[in-house]
């Protein structure tokens, strides 16, 4: 009791700072369409607007079960995707802190040290992209602290930790499913020789078969409900199009040929930039296997996650894997005693790791780079960017910014016949999905079925932008947002969005 | 209360009120009813394999420290600070066994003339009873004959010899037992270190010959899940243990105080257990294994199991009897063991079968009929039980064997399936016996596996 009561401060201090930096790219569509998508779902399962099928079939699940049951218990209004992120962090610091602690660490350098880490740009670049990227890094910190109590102890508890660790991680956001398929060749290097030597694979067979059975359930389930296993592969390819676009862009220079190898370079080398503590500790103990074994499968594995997920295209982009480092950084410094006795010269390694892990990022993350540069270059002066509305309108995607307003203008009108699953920011802005007629319900897939539109209100996008080129409404109705439709008024537009009302009763066909 | 009376009364007309609300049930809203059936059946596999996963997790942080330090103190002790210790070994028809148990018996680190060995043999098992006399055994190994009577099963012949039994503990083993050899110190230096409501100490069980086939490696997967992961967890949270058959070492004059085994019970140690706890006695745990012989050939491994789980309905029968006395004298948490681990087990190996063939008929036929017993939720939730449920025993079993370092029999627990296929059969066959022939023992055969029968040879070469 005592020693929570102890981390308490800190990490309500980091809970209030998350949450204001997250409330902010909430609200100004800083968050990754992913993201975006996985919170307008969770809203749409909250306000019962989703089939049981689609709410069990929702990937990922931890971040989706959880923002649907805190959307069910917040007032409405609430920044849920925010107050998440914001948990996790604090929770995170409070365990930082407590383990530094526990781990000899006098308080003030715990302190700072955990801030250093909390604080560590890659984290704070998690809470912002989203929970999900945040419960990844909370996820991974598990991992490693399992991975060290299996090395340490062959127990069953311990091969349990490890186990769930990794269906968390599977579960928690694709690229965390891709660092648990990257630990199976690696996981016998951080078990006990004596173990390894009576079965490597039975052993890895044992602590991966959580994920591998989560997995095949989960693929099972979504096929009896939803009718197809393989829906939540679609998503995140999205993102990494553009992130591997932009990344071979800005490296065409100095490029291998082959992107998976030069993804899996980048997130090495921002691991050895963000956390320049891991390789120096575990240069000082490189001798004591224990100790080092489970930090270098750990980072091993993010590495070979970020060449997956690049191969496959199916887990997102790979500059979520720069948290490994301040993890890293966090399992050296608790785990290492060494560590303990050089606690200036680990503090100026974790301030270094903060600045490397900013110069980190601008590696492995090709679309902050050019954001930054954009905001170098003058297009984006400073004191907008001080204020969340003008992080909205210069640092998102201009769609997910134009569908954000959409969904303040609709916030309040029902029965608006809207895709909301090309354009989710629109629930997102709205800020309820109840009232709003969406792929998920019978009435948008009747209205595509019959082509006979009777919605009070209609929500299309331009067919030349980017979500145009989606749209479920577009594509049936391709004529819809330039001509509207015969009874029907335009209300509202942005540079992407048209929203046209219903004058009067009569029921509107396709031309 | 006693197993004499297979159903009381009160609980026939419980148990005929109960079909009846459900022949009503079905005949006026038949769905309603049977959703209600369903969930109410997925809330029970639900929390079945919770629990259990709750006692692996807690059972599996056990101190090993605090095992360390017993095993240092066992060794320790003086043999003038021994006490006496009685050992009851029943046997029936076992005149094979009897040299092989007197050599393990021997080989226990426990001065001879400490130990007060009782080899119980029923008056009508001649052939055993002549082995017994001609094998010229030591005078601390005491042939105590049964007289006939019935029901004739090994509780009745321990309590008989439990009035002989002059020892402060006093421990069973089966014929085929070989308990480590330092098992008695064990238990002396843990009832030492215990607490003096601590009233009996069970062993850890498994099988010396568990590469003999598969069902010998999944009885094997079983019991080491059971007696290194679930017991202890059991211990640590204080929740009533239903002893295992063998190597249970009680404060003698604790057993008296209960008047030993209820000779109508027939898995009278799980009866004992519960019955320990509502008097007020805790069931400890110690680190040490005693092997025995897996049964290896089918019907003689269902002939046991059957035996097991007609005992255990048996003993859900007995004890629910009073409810509330159960619940005051052992606790919420003994309660829900109680449920799951007494009358789950029988329960689960029944219902087992209905939902494999539910779940195929739905899955080969997709019968419109099967799914309006299943709307969505109730779907989830049931697809739910069958996978978690499934997978979390599977991986329960997984991880039971690392303790031991026996890592071969892993990727046996994937095919479990068939393992709960034949505990099905069992748990049908014991309910047959319970409802025709309830106090009937039925015997598990000894010394056919393919290890126990070079064993016998072994000692028959070296005997003079």
């Amino acid at each position: 009791m005592t020693r929570i009561l102890a981390a308490a401060p800190i990490a309500l201090v980091v809970l209030i700072a998350v949450l204001a930096v997250t409330e902010a790219a909430t609200r100004g569509a800083a968050m990754s369409g992913d993201s975006t998508a996985l919170w307008a779902g969770a809203i749409a399962a909250a306000d019962g607007e989703m089939s049981v099928g689609g709410i069990v079939a929702a990937y990922p699940s931890v971040p989706f079960l959880a923002m649907t049951l805190m959307k069910l218990i917040t007032p409405a209004g609430a920044p849920v995707p925010a107050l998440l992120a914001a948990a996790v962090a604090g929770l995170l610091a409070g365990t930082w802190f407590g383990t530094a602690r526990r781990a000899g660490w006098p308080a003030a350098t715990a302190g700072a040290a955990t801030l250093l880490v909390i604080f560590h740009p890659a984290v704070v670049r998690a809470a912002i992209e989203g929970p999900a990227d945040l419960l990844v890094v909370a996820f991974l910190y598990l991992l490693g602290v399992a991975l060290y109590e299996f090395r340490a102890r062959i127990g069953v508890p311990q091969a349990m930790a490890v186990g769930f660790t990794l269906l968390g991680l599977t579960f928690s956001h694709p690229i965390g499913a891709a660092i648990a398929v990257g630990s199976i060749p690696l996981l016998a290097f951080a078990t006990r020789p004596a173990l390894v030597a009576g079965s490597a694979l039975n052993i890895v067979l044992t602590l991966m078969f959580p994920v591998l059975f989560a997995t095949a359930a989960f693929c099972y389930i979504s096929w009896v409900f939803p009718g197809d296993g393989w829906n939540f592969l679609a998503a995140p390819s999205a993102s990494l199009a553009g992130w591997a676009a932009r990344f071979a862009h800005a490296f065409a220079g100095v490029s291998s040929g082959s992107l998976p190898v030069d993804a899996a370079i980048a997130v090495a080398a921002a691991i050895v930039l963000g956390a320049p503590i891991a390789p120096v500790a575990i240069g000082w103990v490189r001798q004591r296997r224990p100790l080092t074994a489970p930090a270098l499968v750990l980072a091993g594995s993010v590495v070979v996650a970020a060449a997956l997920a690049v191969a496959t295209r199916l887990c997102g982009s790979p500059a979520t894997l720069t948290a490994a480092a301040p993890v890293l950084a966090m399992l050296v410094l608790t785990r290492i005693p060494v560590v303990r006795d050089r606690r200036a010269t680990a503090l100026l390694l974790l301030a270094l790791g903060w600045l490397g892990g900013a110069a980190s990022l601008m590696i492995v993350d090709p679309r902050l780079a050019a954001q930054v540069r954009a905001a170098s270059s003058g297009q984006m002066p400073g004191r907008q960017v001080a204020s969340g509305k003008a992080i909205a309108s210069q640092l998102a995607d201009d769609d997910a910014a134009e569908a954000l307003a959409l969904g303040g203008v609709v916030a309040g009108r029902d029965d608006v016949l809207v895709d909301t699953l090309n354009a989710p920011a629109v629930v997102v802005g709205r800020g309820a999905a109840r009232g709003l007629l969406s792929p998920w319900g019978e009435p948008f897939r009747l209205a595509l079925l019959f082509s006979r539109i009777e919605a009070h209100f209609i929500a299309v996008p331009d067919p030349e932008s980017s979500s145009g080129a989606q749209d479920r409404l577009t594509k049936s109705f391709p004529l819809l947002y330039h001509n509207g439709l015969s009874n029907y008024r335009i209300v509202y537009q942005n540079s992407i969005w048209r929203l046209f009302e219903r004058v009067d009763h009569v029921a509107v066909h396709r031309d | 209360m006693s197993a004499r009376q297979v159903f009381t009364p009160g609980q026939l007309v419980i148990g005929y009120g109960l079909l009846t609300a459900l022949l009503g049930g079905l005949a006026a809203s038949p769905i309603t009813t049977l959703i209600v059936l369903n969930v109410a059946m997925g809330v029970f596999y639900l929390g079945n394999f919770l629990f259990k996963g709750v006692l692996v997790a807690v059972g599996g942080g056990r101190s090993a420290d605090r095992d360390y330090a017993i095993e240092i103190q066992a060794r320790q002790l003086r043999d003038e600070d021994l006490p006496v210790f009685t050992v009851l070994v029943p046997m029936f028809r076992e005149p094979a066994m009897l040299p092989v148990l007197a050599n393990a018996l021997r080989s226990l680190d426990y001065p001879l003339g400490k130990l007060d060995i009782k080899i119980v043999l029923e008056a009508g098992d001649t052939e055993t009873i002549e082995v017994a006399r001609t094998l010229g055994l030591e005078g601390v190994f005491e042939v105590i004959v049964v007289p006939p009577s019935s029901p004739q099963t090994k509780p009745k012949a321990c309590n008989f010899a439990l009035r002989f039994a002059r020892g402060e503990y006093l421990v069973i083993y089966d014929a085929e037992d070989r308990p480590e050899p330092d098992q008695l110190r064990k238990v002396v230096a843990t009832f030492r270190n215990a607490a003096p409501d601590v009233a009996c100490l069970q062993c850890r069980l498994n099988y010396f010959n568990r590469d003999e086939n598969w069902l010998a490696r999944m009885f094997t997967l079983d019991y080491t899940l059971w007696f290194d992961q679930i017991l202890p967890g059991l211990e640590r949270l204080n929740v009533p243990i239903p002893l295992g058959g063998t190597s249970n070492h009680f404060k003698t004059s604790v057993l008296r105080e209960l008047h030993g085994w209820d000779p109508f019970n027939v898995t009278e140690d799980a009866d004992l257990g519960i019955r320990l706890t509502q008097k007020g006695y805790r069931v400890g745990i110690v680190d040490s294994t005693t092997f025995e012989e897996a049964s290896c050939h089918v019907g003689n491994w269902i002939r046991q199991r059957s035996r097991w789980i007609k005992g255990y309905m048996q003993t859900f029968l007995v004890h629910i009897r009073r409810p509330w006395h159960l619940v005051r004298t052992t606790g919420v948490l003994g309660l829900l063991g109680f449920i799951f681990f007494i009358g789950g087990t029988a329960l689960s190996g029944l219902l087992n079968p209905l939902f494999w063939g539910l779940y195929l008929a739905w899955f080969v036929t997709s019968a419109a009929d099967i799914d309006v017993l299943f709307p969505q939720a109730l779907l989830f939730i049931s697809l739910f039980n069958l996978l978690a449920g499934n997978g979390a025993f599977i991986y329960l079993s997984m991880l039971a064997p690392i303790r031991r370092g026996w890592l071969h029999l892993i990727p046996y627990s994937l095919t479990a399936f068939g393992y709960w296929v034949l505990i099905s059969i069992a748990a049908y066959k014991g309910l047959w016996q319970l409802l025709r022939n309830p106090f009937y023992w039925e015997k598990t055969r000894h010394g056919v596996s393919r290890y126990a029968i070079e064993r016998i040879a072994e000692v028959r070469e070296a005997r003079p």
